[in-house]
């Protein structure tokens, strides 16, 4: 599900649509239904399930009970939430959308991912139960760094984005539990279908208990209190 | 042509006479300097012509002189300031006419009446000779005040040398009826000096001369230099000298120059007043003349004579020379002078076809700099031109008043005095003549102006920061058609992570903020250009071909307010085509139509170029720009990623770690793979990396294939063989590696990969 949906983010849509296996899409956005209507008329059948207009104009009560008694927010996988563009404050309107959200399905949201405008505001989000606060402007600066420092790098990060690499998170072999996370380097090459695979990281319990992602840490780091291995899979080009 | 004349004007007397022609030659003293020197030319006269040279020993320069003027003799050598003197004594008669007044005191007690008997001229000076002062140790004398106290030897009554001891003595105020002379040989006068007997002695004979080397040598006396105002004075009343210094080395034990004055000697010719109309006399004295010119040459020439030191010169041999030179003499004269000019214009033309060539060329390879412009501001212009008004300068003021002026003895001398004026110091003591004084002036005034012109450019240097850009304009970073919303590119590029931090040069709109430019001034060695992109010459100045990276931003907010990239990507490329380094000098004519060969060939050198690309400027614009541009859709990219993000929940953490450059997180880099991996198998590689310690170690991933391996770079310079790379990530266990692989590794920053690779070989396990 995305909302805050314009049609300036037809590309979304697009992107959505490539991913294998392609996902059932719903879009809410500001717009009336029959101003989109050309827009969406441009993307293949199918692409797209169904447009609801609907935002934070009207309070965040109304927009919670539409999210969980008409778009049928709480059953939906993933939301992406936009910047909603010329409706005064963006990211403000965002941080209501992920109260509505966060309230529509009785403080359980599925993977909520935002994309925020200004990056000062992504502590807002805070105890909303976002799962990711994206910045596009620091893809774009990262992107474009990492291709001046190491073109390798950069197309590295291509790769990843465009889907050819992917990471897997790996259960811990009971063999490898009491060596060390270069023995898993050592022993972890091929995946299931022999395909060779690296080891990357591992999760650990951080800071509260919570799993914490450790990449690429010490060769000597043990694996006994690892909760699961991170495994680059797939090919880059 | 100077031959022909000499040849036409020799032959008009030698038709009418057959019989030997006998030059009755004055010479010296039997096995002095003169009268070795007679001798010699006598042989090598001998058997050219009809002429025969007849060397006669006499006192000296005196007699010789006498002898001429009474037609007992036909050439000479003698004593330049006795030459001189005679010729003047003979002049004054001219002028005087037959006044009453007492006639008297020229050089050899020379009178008018006798003076006129004969026309002397010049054939040339031969020869030179210095005064030297040796006084017995170990007195030293400053001044010549006290110089009488003492016996004095200043060479035989009668000879050159006792004429010149004369004058100098009148110089300091001194006569020689007054003075206790010393009368006997020079072999005498030194005895007496050993005996303590004899203070001073003045003798002139060529510098170097092994008597004066022996005394010297002996300890028995040391060379003194002549008081400076007795040298002025010296030169002023009696212009036939000339300051000379007896250099350093002359004389073992000679640590400094040693100022004198040195006299010429030159070979003078009589021609009797009644024979001076007698064309046939005239005509075998022409003959004679050419033989001994000829002769002297030869002596001057010849290996076997070189110990005589003759040297043929015709003009500049005294302060003032008013002798004229013979006929024959001036023929040669001026041929020797006209060659010198032709050789001289030869020179300067060379030159100046070699300077034209030079400019042209750095024209056509359009040099940074090479234009009138570039050389305005470039301080080395106004101080080469400095550089050659002082040396200018010192040339002339020094061919001005070196024999005149004591203070300009050498070039050394002529060189500081003439620094002294081009540095605005400016001051008539230095320079007696009129000439070396306007040339001192002049070099003032260019000096003061070229130094202030050096200033000026020095101070725009500094203000311009040109030194520091300079050294920035090589691997660097360009962003061109920066916005305010690419500030944490800035940042990212100055995070912990790349071995160094390479030069930043951003272009910018004037649209952009104030504050933003605030910003970006506060990044070390970022350099902000206020410059439109869209414009190849905006661009000369970045150097792009020597870039290591240039992005090329779009217009973020689609606003249609800032540039347009494809527009910028163009710019590039043409700014690199006439850059003189991305290959200007190959660069095609814009607005002629080419063929595919000729565009492939005229290919410039062009930097990696990355170019922000959007859904309204799709990436299949910049195709033709494949070779070296990047097209990246951030937006489309930025898309993507939120797809990315919503389907594996480790996947927006892994990247946010991956690109963030921060302290404590690794990073993807590449290293070259080290020659002893070559060939082996990934998985060894991989193990041995494993292997090494480090601060959190590194995971290799992968490959960065090179497109050749191994093979040589492709056309279109390193961009191309840059993009044209393959990236194998995960690689087969068995996958061997290739010359110029890189291997890519996660790892927390790039020094650290370097050194894990560099250390993988040491702790390896043995295959």
């Amino acid at each position: 599900m995305v909302i805050h949906w314009t049609p300036e983010a037809l590309g979304l849509v697009r992107a959505i649509a490539a991913a294998e296996p392609a996902p059932e899409l719903t879009l809410i956005g500001p717009a009336p239904a029959d101003a989109v209507a050309a827009a969406l008329a441009e993307l293949p059948a199918g692409h797209v399930q169904k447009y609801w207009q609907g935002s934070a104009s009207g309070g965040v009560e109304a927009l919670a009970r539409f999210f969980a008694d008409t778009a049928g927010l709480p059953a939906a996988d993933a939301i992406i939430v936009l910047p909603l563009r010329g409706h005064g404050e963006t990211d403000a309107f965002s941080r209501l959308v992920c109260t509505a959200i966060l309230r529509a399905c009785k403080g359980k949201p599925p993977h909520v991912v935002v994309a925020v405008e200004d990056p000062e505001a992504t502590h807002e989000f805070e105890g909303l139960g976002v799962a990711t606060i994206f910045y596009p402007g620091f893809l774009r600066a990262a992107l474009l760094a990492h291709a001046c420092v190491d073109l390798g790098a950069f197309r590295f990060m291509l790769a990843l984005l465009g889907g050819r690499l992917r990471v897997e998170t790996w259960p811990v072999p009971p063999e490898l539990r009491a060596g060390t996370f270069r023995e898993a380097c050592l022993n972890v090459e091929v995946d299931r279908r022999g395909r060779p695979v690296t080891l990357i990281g591992l999760f650990a319990p951080g800071e509260g208990g919570s799993d914490a992602m450790l990449l690429s840490p010490s060769p000597a780091r043990p694996l006994r209190d690892a909760s699961a291995l991170l495994v680059l899979t797939g090919e880059a080009e | 042509m100077a031959p022909v004349l000499l040849g036409m004007f020799l032959q008009t007397g030698a038709a009418q006479a057959g019989e030997a022609i006998v030059v009755r030659f004055g010479s010296g003293a039997k096995k002095g300097g003169f009268d070795v020197t007679a001798h010699a030319l006598a042989e090598a006269v001998q058997g050219e012509g009809r002429v025969t040279i007849a060397p006669e020993s006499t006192k000296g320069s005196c007699e010789n002189v006498h002898k001429l003027l009474s037609g007992e003799l036909d050439a000479a050598l003698v004593q330049y300031d006795v030459a001189a003197e005679a010729f003047k004594a003979g002049q004054a008669d001219a002028d005087a006419g037959d006044s009453g007044i007492p006639k008297g005191g020229w050089m050899c007690k020379l009178s008018p009446e006798e003076a006129d008997k004969a026309e002397l001229r010049v054939i040339a000076a031969v020869s030179d000779a210095a005064v030297h002062v040796l006084v017995r140790r170990p007195v030293r004398l400053e001044e010549f005040d006290d110089i009488g106290r003492e016996p004095l030897f200043m060479g035989k009554d009668g000879s050159g040398s006792y004429e010149t001891a004369k004058v100098i003595l009148g110089a300091a105020g001194h006569t020689a009826e007054q003075l206790p002379l010393f009368t006997g040989t020079a072999d005498e006068a030194l005895a007496a000096m050993s005996r303590r007997e004899l203070l001073t002695m003045l003798r002139t004979t060529e510098p170097g001369h092994a008597e004066i080397r022996d005394v010297l040598a002996s300890g028995l006396a040391t060379l003194n230099p002549l008081p400076e105002a007795v040298l002025n004075r010296l030169i002023d009343g009696y212009p036939y000298y000339r300051i000379c210094p007896i250099e350093t080395g002359t004389y073992p034990g000679l640590e400094y120059s040693m100022p004198t004055v040195c006299v010429s000697s030159v070979v003078l010719v009589a021609t009797p007043r009644e024979r001076v109309e007698d064309e046939g006399f005239l005509a075998d004295r022409r003959l004679a003349v050419e033989a001994m010119v000829q002769g002297l040459k030869k002596l001057a020439r010849d290996e076997q004579y070189a110990s005589l030191k003759v040297r043929v010169e015709w003009r500049g041999f005294a302060e003032r020379e008013p002798i004229p030179l013979h006929p024959v003499a001036e023929l040669h004269e001026t041929s020797e002078r006209r060659q010198a000019w032709l050789q001289g214009g030869a020179f300067a033309a060379a030159l100046g076809v070699v300077l034209y060539l030079v400019r042209r060329a750095l024209r056509r390879r359009r040099v940074p700099g090479a234009g009138i412009e570039s050389q305005l501001s470039n301080p080395l212009v106004p101080f080469a031109a400095f550089a050659c008004v002082v040396t200018l300068s010192t040339f002339i003021v020094w061919s001005l008043e070196h024999d005149s002026n004591a203070r300009l003895r050498t070039l050394n001398d002529s060189f500081w005095e003439m620094n002294t004026f081009a540095t605005g110091n400016f001051t008539t003591e230095t320079l007696k003549t009129p000439t070396a004084r306007l040339v001192g002036a002049a070099a003032t005034i260019l000096g003061l102006g070229l130094l202030a012109w050096f200033t000026a450019t020095l101070t725009n240097i500094f203000a311009q920061e040109q030194t520091r850009l300079w050294r920035r304009l090589n691997k660097h970073l360009v962003v061109l058609n920066f916005r305010e919303d690419m500030l944490p590119l800035i940042r990212l590029l100055r995070s912990p992570g790349p071995t160094r931090h390479r030069p930043l040069h951003v272009v910018v709109s004037d649209a952009l903020p104030r504050r933003v430019r605030l910003q970006l001034a506060r990044v070390k060695a970022l350099t902000i250009h206020h410059s439109n992109p869209e414009v190849p010459e905006d661009l000369a100045g970045l150097r792009l071909p020597r870039a290591s990276r240039v992005i090329v931003l779009g217009d973020g907010d689609g606003s249609g307010a800032s540039y347009d990239p494809l527009r910028i990507a163009r710019a590039v490329h043409q700014a690199c085509a006439r850059d003189p380094i991305g290959g200007g000098q190959r660069a095609r004519t814009l607005g002629v139509a080419a063929t595919s060969v000729e565009i492939a060939r005229t290919a410039p050198a062009l930097p990696v170029t990355l170019v922000e690309t959007s859904e309204a400027e799709r990436e299949e614009v910049f195709s033709p720009f494949a070779a070296w541009l990047v097209p990246v859709d951030c937006q489309a990219l930025a898309h993507r990623w939120l797809v990315m993000a919503c389907r594996d929940r480790a996947f927006a953490e892994l990247f946010n770690r991956v690109v963030a450059f921060a302290d404590d997180n690794a990073e993807v880099y590449t290293a070259p793979a080290p020659t002893w991996l070559i060939g082996q198998p990934w998985r060894k590689a991989r193990r041995a990396l494993l292997e090494v310690q480090g601060r959190g170690g590194a995971v290799p991933l992968g490959l960065y294939r090179a497109a050749d391996p191994g093979g040589k770079a492709p056309a279109g310079g390193t961009s191309h063989a840059e993009l044209r790379r393959r990236l194998i990530v995960n690689p087969r266990p068995d996958e061997a590696l290739v010359p110029g692989d890189l291997i890519v590794a996660l790892c927390e920053d790039e020094a650290d990969l370097v050194r894990i690779v560099a250390e993988s070989r040491k702790v390896a396990a043995p295959s």
